[in-house]
């Protein structure tokens, strides 16, 4: 047995924040440059007071009007975030009573960033190939911009903020053909927020903005993000999934018919692209006008794929993700045909 | 990829005239020596000399001629 997605919908944030507004405060040189790289021109943030739950559930209640499917079906419900409404309790248990879902729902968070998304997928089809659960509810939500220091160039031009939700089911044809997941801790330095929990509490120590070599100020609760070093992890991690799954699920390159990585930046995922020889039109891109949206960016990318009419009935998709951790994972699906009712 | 060849896509990388750019160059002193050079630099080695750099080697160089000593094995006379 395997499991299906079903629908996808998902909820950027509101406010706008245009190259403009960020050459004013880094210098039209500067964005040029990270322009070129990035090839993300604008993004779209939430504003003060938006959790990356509430973009969540706002996309799992046009999710349930769209699809017409009877809450009271799901029966589990997984919300992917970094960026939870409180230390405790769990996000997803303020969520299935926020959106109505029965008291049998089981309920967890899963804490991971750019990975999440095929770590959820894998976790709720595991639990619905077993027998555990009948109809799932991933759902992920995340407000990193908040995280930033506004003064920080290294990450402010490249992050948005977005939530989703994805509702899966059984199947006993199409869906997901197998999982590669994979963790490096070792690289965690490398892309952090180091203080503001129990190992590094908040404290006045912690609230110090120091300036580094490049001229990027923050402090130790800033997100930080050496740029290079996940650039080459990621470089290095990507085309590893992939030839990892093609050898696991023996199939070629050939055989896939969209190839779909996390949306992390335009230079990044050409250059994997290149390294693997994918043809351009083999994968597609949702980044530039709305940033990099952490583990949300899959599930929008996906969804913006069946919409530019590059999933077909029958479609092999392989997703990849990478991110913070380090963390990554991978899997193929086999897309659904209608009568799968997989109109994402 | 010569010697020459890199000297000279790297001196697009970071915007300077190749015929100014010697080993000796300091890598601190060109203004287009930033995060984005960095990423374009390892791709280029990668690219075009199949080798994959760690962020040290890279954040550790100084000068021109330690960009070179990274690729030093694979360029061609």
């Amino acid at each position: 047995m395997s499991t299906v997605i079903t629908a996808i919908e998902y909820t950027l944030g509101s406010e706008s924040l245009p190259q403009e507004t960020l050459e004013a405060r880094f210098g039209k040189e500067a964005m040029d440059k990270v322009l070129k790289a990035s090839g993300i021109r604008h993004r779209q943030v939430a504003p003060a007071g938006i959790c990356g739950s509430d973009m969540a559930q706002e996309s799992a209640e046009r999710l349930l009007q769209s699809t017409g499917f009877n809450r009271s079906r799901i029966d589990l419900l997984i919300f992917c975030t970094q960026s939870p409404d409180y230390f405790l309790p769990t996000t997803a248990c303020l969520l299935q009573d926020k959106l109505g879902l029965e008291k049998g729902c089981a309920a967890f968070d899963l804490n991971l960033g750019c990975s999440q998304y095929v770590y959820a997928l894998g976790v709720a089809h595991s639990m619905i190939a077993s027998g555990l659960a009948q109809h799932a509810l991933v759902l992920t939500g995340d407000t990193m911009t908040r995280t930033l220091s506004p003064t920080d160039r290294s990450v402010v031009p490249l992050l948005g903020d977005a939530g989703s939700a994805t509702l899966l089911r059984a199947s006993h044809g199409a869906g997901f053909l197998g999982f590669e997941f994979g963790t490096d801790g070792s690289g965690a330095k490398h892309l952090m927020i180091p203080a503001g929990g129990f190992r590094e509490p908040h404290s006045a120590e912690t609230s110090i903005a120091r300036t580094d070599a490049e001229g990027n100020t923050r402090t130790r609760e800033n997100l930080y993000m050496n740029g290079l070093a996940v650039f080459q992890f990621a470089v290095r991690v990507a085309p590893e999934i992939v030839r990892k799954l093609l050898v696991k699920l023996s199939l070629s390159m050939e055989d896939i018919n969209l190839f779909l990585f996390h949306q992390a930046n335009h230079y990044m995922i050409d250059y994997i692209v290149r390294k693997l020889k994918i043809p351009p039109e083999k994968t597609h891109f949702h980044l530039d006008d709305i940033g990099n949206t952490s583990g949300t960016s899959m599930p929008v990318v996906l969804k913006e794929a069946v919409r530019a009419g590059k999933i077909k009935p029958g479609a092999l998709v392989m997703l990849v993700v990478f991110g913070v951790g380090l963390s990554w994972a991978g899997t193929v699906i086999r897309w659904p045909d209608d009568s799968g009712g997989a109109a994402a | 990829m010569t010697r020459d060849e890199f000297i000279r896509e790297f001196a697009d990388i970071v915007g300077e005239d190749a015929a100014k750019l010697t080993p000796d160059t300091k890598l601190a002193g060109l203004e287009g020596w930033d995060s984005v050079a960095y990423l374009s630099v390892v791709v280029l080695i990668d690219d075009r000399l199949g080798i994959s750099v760690g962020p040290e080697a890279l954040q550790s160089a100084t000068q021109v001629s330690d960009l070179l000593a990274l690729g030093d094995s694979r360029f061609s006379s």
